[in-house]
C-alpha cells in the first residue's frame, strides 16, 4: 500500500471517529483507544465500527471486532480488508 | 450465636474448598522449590482440580479432553490463506456450537447431577459448569481466530486445572500464554506479600465476612417465624440481598487474583464497584467482568450473519444467553430478557438524547445524574426478585 494510500486511511478513519465520537480533529490525533472517551464504550465501540465499515464499504471478520480497540488496530485492519 | 452459625451455614461449599484449595496450592507453590516447575504446577493443578471436583473430575476431564482433541484436528489445518483461516473459523464455530447444545442438554437434563455406578464407585461422566463452558468457548474462539495456536497437552491441562479459576473468574488461554513462560520465574513470596497484597488480602476478607454475615442473616430472617409485611420484606430484598450476593463473590475473586499472585499470576479484576453505576451499561461493564467481557467480544461484537449490526438485536440475544448460562429455566430466560430489554432503553436513549435540544439536557441532566444510580439499582435488584405471581407463572 502506498504511502498516500495509508495517509488517505489514517485521516478517514479520525475523521469517523471524530464524527462519531462528536470530538475535534484536534482530539483525534496520536493513538487512541477504546474507554479514552466516554462514548467509547462497547455500544460507542460498535457504532464506530458500523460507520468504519460504511465509510470504507467493508466487512470486518466478527472475530476481529474485539480486536479493534484503537485507532492503530483500526486503521490496520482497513489497509488489510480494504 | 445462631447469625454465626446461619452464616458459616450458608457458605456455599463451592466457595469453601477451592479457596482451601488454592490457600494450599498457593503455599505449596512459595514453600516448595521443586514445585516451581511445569510438571509440579501441572500436578498441582490436577491435585486441585480432583480437590474441588472430586467424584465429577472425570466428567471435567473428557469433557476437556474432547475439545483439546477437536483443536488438536483442527490444527492440522494449515492456515496459510484466507479460505483456510475461513475454513478453520467456520470448524470453530461449529464446535462452539455442539458445546453450547451439551451445556444446555447438561442443564436441561441435570446430568451432572446424575452420577453413573462404575466398579463400585459413582462417578460423573458429565460435568460441564458454567465457567468450564465459557472457557472452553473462549479457546475454540481464540483457536478459531488465530490469535493462539494449539496449545501443548502440558499448557492445556496446567490451564483447565489452574486452582484459582476453576469456578471462575475466567482467564482466557491468551491470556495465560502470556504469562505461562513468567510462572517459571516466580517472584519471591517476600515480594509478593507486599503492603498493596496485604490491603487486597483484608479487602477481600472483609468483604467475604460482610457477604456472609449478611447472608447468614437473611437466613435467620427468612427461618423465622415472624411474618414481615410485605414492604418490609422487599426493603430487605433489595437492600441486603444483592448486597450479601456481591460481597461474597466479589470478596471471592479477590482472593483468587491475591493467592494466583503466589504463581506469578496476574488474574483480571473481576468487579468494579457496580452498585451506584448511573446506567445499566456502566453496571454491566463493572459486574463480574472476565464473564461479561466473553458475552461482549463474542456475542455483542456479532453480526450473527446478517450484512449490518443490530446492536438491539445483539442487546437482547446477549442477555439471553446470559441468563441462560445462569440457569435454563423460566426464571433465568425472564431475567435475561428484562436485562436485555433495559439495556435496549438505554440504547434508545443514548442514541436519541443527542436530538434533545440544549434546555432539555439541562433540565434532565440534575435529575438523571441523581436518579440514574438509584434507577439502575433498583432495575437489578428487580430483575432479581421477580413478584410471586410472576414466579408462578414462569415456573
Amino acid at each position: 500500500m502506498t504511502q498516500d494510500a495509508s495517509f488517505d486511511i489514517d485521516q478517514r478513519v479520525r475523521q469517523t471517529l471524530a464524527r462519531v465520537f462528536h470530538l475535534s480533529a484536534g482530539e483525534v490525533a496520536g493513538d487512541l483507544r477504546m474507554g479514552h472517551f466516554p462514548l467509547w464504550d462497547s455500544m460507542g465501540h460498535m457504532q464506530l465500527l458500523i460507520e468504519i465499515e460504511q465509510e470504507f464499504g467493508l466487512t470486518f471478520p466478527t472475530y476481529e471486532i474485539a480486536e479493534l480497540l484503537s485507532t492503530q488496530a483500526i486503521i490496520k485492519a482497513v489497509e488489510k480488508y480494504a | 450465636m445462631q447469625l454465626l452459625r446461619n452464616s458459616i451455614s450458608s457458605i456455599d461449599f463451592l466457595l469453601l474448598v477451592p479457596v482451601l484449595v488454592c490457600i494450599v496450592a498457593s503455599a505449596l507453590v512459595s514453600l516448595l522449590p521443586r514445585l516451581r516447575s511445569r510438571y509440579g504446577l501441572l500436578t498441582i493443578s490436577l491435585l486441585a482440580t480432583a480437590a474441588v471436583y472430586r467424584r465429577a473430575m472425570l466428567g471435567y476431564v473428557l469433557i476437556n479432553l474432547a475439545t483439546y482433541l477437536f483443536v488438536t484436528g483442527l490444527a492440522q489445518i494449515p492456515i496459510g490463506s484466507q479460505p483456510q483461516k475461513q475454513q478453520r473459523w467456520r470448524w470453530s464455530i461449529a464446535a462452539m456450537l455442539v458445546l453450547l447444545l451439551v451445556f444446555l442438554a447438561g442443564r436441561y437434563y441435570e446430568l451432572e447431577t446424575r452420577p453413573v455406578p462404575s466398579l463400585g464407585v459413582t462417578v460423573f461422566y458429565f460435568s460441564l459448569n458454567m465457567w468450564a463452558f465459557l472457557r472452553l468457548i473462549t479457546l475454540l474462539w481464540e483457536f478459531g481466530s488465530g490469535r493462539v495456536e494449539k496449545p501443548s497437552l502440558f499448557a492445556f491441562l496446567t490451564w483447565i486445572g489452574l486452582p484459582f479459576t476453576l469456578i471462575g473468574p475466567i482467564l482466557r488461554y491468551s491470556q495465560f500464554q502470556q504469562q505461562l513462560s513468567l510462572v517459571n520465574e516466580r517472584p519471591k513470596t517476600e515480594r509478593t506479600l507486599s503492603g498493596q497484597w496485604w490491603r487486597r488480602f483484608f479487602f477481600a476478607a472483609g468483604q467475604v465476612s460482610v457477604g456472609l454475615l449478611l447472608t447468614g442473616f437473611l437466613v435467620s430472617l427468612s427461618s423465622s417465624e415472624i411474618v414481615w409485611p410485605h414492604w418490609e420484606k422487599l426493603a430487605i430484598s433489595f437492600s441486603l440481598a444483592p448486597w450479601s450476593f456481591y460481597l461474597l463473590w466479589a470478596g471471592y475473586f479477590k482472593f483468587m487474583e491475591g493467592l494466583a499472585m503466589f504463581w506469578g499470576l496476574n488474574l483480571p479484576p473481576s468487579f468494579n464497584r457496580p452498585f451506584g453505576r448511573s446506567n445499566l451499561s456502566e453496571f454491566w461493564a463493572s459486574w463480574n467482568m472476565t464473564a461479561t467481557s466473553v458475552f461482549r467480544d463474542y456475542f455483542f461484537y456479532n453480526r450473527w450473519g446478517l450484512s449490518r449490526f443490530n446492536l438491539y438485536f445483539n442487546a437482547l440475544i446477549v442477555f439471553l444467553m446470559v441468563g441462560v448460562w445462569h440457569g435454563l429455566n423460566g426464571y433465568w430466560v425472564l431475567w435475561g430478557l428484562l436485562h436485555g430489554i433495559g439495556f435496549c432503553a438505554y440504547l434508545w436513549y443514548r442514541a436519541n438524547k443527542q436530538r434533545l435540544a440544549t434546555w432539555q439536557h439541562r433540565v434532565l441532566d440534575a435529575p438523571l445524574r441523581f436518579a440514574g444510580p438509584i434507577a439502575t439499582y433498583l432495575y437489578v435488584c428487580s430483575c432479581w426478585f421477580l413478584p410471586p405471581a410472576i414466579l408462578k407463572l414462569i415456573r
